[in-house]
């Protein structure tokens, strides 16, 4: 079974690799990514998470939602509930 | 019990889409040759190609208005179906870039068709819905007794930018598209929305008569709030399409193509998967090539990558557009080989 937050964690890295954004570079269960970055490197880190949780599950899961750009209750404002997020949308 | 809500649906028996032609700007602009003017690193550019899809837009040359892309359709249409202008009786033209404020664009679009003073003539004012909007009004205009009636969508929307916003410029082609709906059997139905709460998300500033103490200064070029527009999309499109299916009583499998408005290549496969229908039934490469086509993106999707089976086959498709206003409609149209070529890069023929 995959390790949904490991996944993620490399997902947000190799999405900085271009953002370079140095407060993502030590991720805590408190960070606030939505607050970090702007949308379009949202949209990436998006994409990134897609693509390596479809290649460890064999799945693609959508992870865009109505919440994501919700400057009040997107998952992203903190990393935990981000993972969190994350696996009940992979059925966790 | 509370009561249902008034709704927008439509449908229709006896009005045929008979063809779709679609003029793009001449003009080439890759993504990866202007970034720089925008201020875009290397890295930058890089992340929004893949994340979104950016690689180039199809924009018009110099002064070339909407009214110049829908004429170069229409008369490739006419010709293409062989029908004369005098036996159109109404035309519809939405737009959200009027070559003038009043008046009306079709009007001057009539005459330089040569459609008959005895025809109707009137814009809509909408955006990326309103391929949709202007069908089912052709449909409405064409059932109640009009034999034949054009429905041309276009924006310019290139010469409605800060041509530094690195957010919208990018994004924006120009294209012209014009349908035929003519009197026929053939079956379609309609759903369309509104919702101006969320006005602002998607607007230009001090374009109106209306002042408005926050834009005071605010120059007159496309503004967006690209996240409230993308929570907009992911919250409305995919029951959109579920309920526009559920109204024609077509099961999703019995759908050949789903045509949608083409903000970017990350929604609609967001959307795609959502609904679990196959990436050659749903078209997403428009805004890659010719740039968000606003109103014609939907045809200009036709003409741009289903030309051949829109031509050859008999097919049940669905439509979706979704945007500024809020405005957003779906249709699940029939048709039977209609006229759709490729479409024409600027407004001489080739």
């Amino acid at each position: 079974m995959a390790d949904i937050e490991a996944t993620l964690r490399e997902a947000l890295r190799r999405m900085n690799e271009e953002t370079r954004c140095e407060a993502l570079d030590a991720v805590t269960a408190d960070s606030n990514l939505f607050d970090a970055v702007d949308s379009m490197a949202i949209v990436d880190l998006l994409l990134e998470s897609e693509a390596l949780l479809e290649a460890e599950t064999g799945n693609y899961v959508a992870l865009a939602g109505e919440t994501i750009f919700d400057a009040e209750h997107s998952p992203l404002r903190r990393w935990r509930d981000w993972v969190a997020y994350v696996e009940q949308r992979h059925g966790r | 019990m509370a009561d249902e809500p008034a709704r927008a649906r439509l449908s229709f028996g006896n009005a045929a889409l008979a063809g779709i032609v679609t003029t793009v700007g001449d003009r080439q602009v890759l993504f990866a040759e202007e970034g720089p003017s925008l201020g875009l690193e290397p890295g930058e550019i890089s992340r929004l190609q893949r994340a979104i899809g950016l690689e180039a837009r199809q924009i018009v040359s110099g002064e070339q208005t909407t009214v110049d892309l829908c004429e170069a359709s229409a008369r490739r249409l006419l010709a293409g179906l062989d029908i004369p202008a005098s036996s159109v009786s109404g035309l519809i033209l939405v737009t959200q870039t009027p070559d003038h404020s009043t008046p009306a664009s079709a009007i001057a679009l009539q005459d330089r068709l040569g459609l008959p003073i005895t025809s109707m003539a009137f814009d809509v004012r909408l955006g990326c819905s309103g391929f949709v909007y202007g069908l089912a009004i052709a449909c409405s205009l064409v059932e109640a007794g009009l034999e034949r009636v054009l429905v041309a969508v276009g924006d310019v929307a290139s010469r409605f930018v800060d041509p530094t916003d690195h957010v919208v410029a990018p994004i924006m082609g120009d294209a012209g598209a014009v349908a035929l709906v003519e009197r026929r059997p053939s079956r379609s139905w309609f759903e369309l929305y509104s919702d101006g709460s969320g006005q602002r998300a998607l607007y230009i500033p001090n374009s109106g008569v209306k002042r408005v103490a926050e834009d005071e200064g605010r120059p007159s070029v496309m503004t967006m709030d690209g996240a409230a527009v993308f929570n907009f999309t992911l919250q409305r499109v995919p029951d959109l399409i579920n309920d526009i299916l559920a109204w024609s009583g077509k099961p999703l499998e019995d759908i050949d193509y789903f045509v949608l408005h083409q903000p970017n290549k990350y929604i609609l496969k967001n959307i795609q998967k959502r609904l679990k229908v196959p990436e050659e039934r749903f078209p997403s490469a428009t805004q890659s090539v010719f740039g968000n086509q606003n109103a014609a993106s939907i045809p200009g999707t036709i003409s741009g990558f289903l030309s051949i089976p829109y031509s050859e086959q008999k097919l049940v498709s669905v439509l979706a557009g979704f945007g500024i206003g809020l405005s957003w409609g779906a249709a699940v149209i029939e048709t039977d080989r209609i006229y759709a070529p490729p479409p024409q890069f600027g407004l001489e023929q080739g």
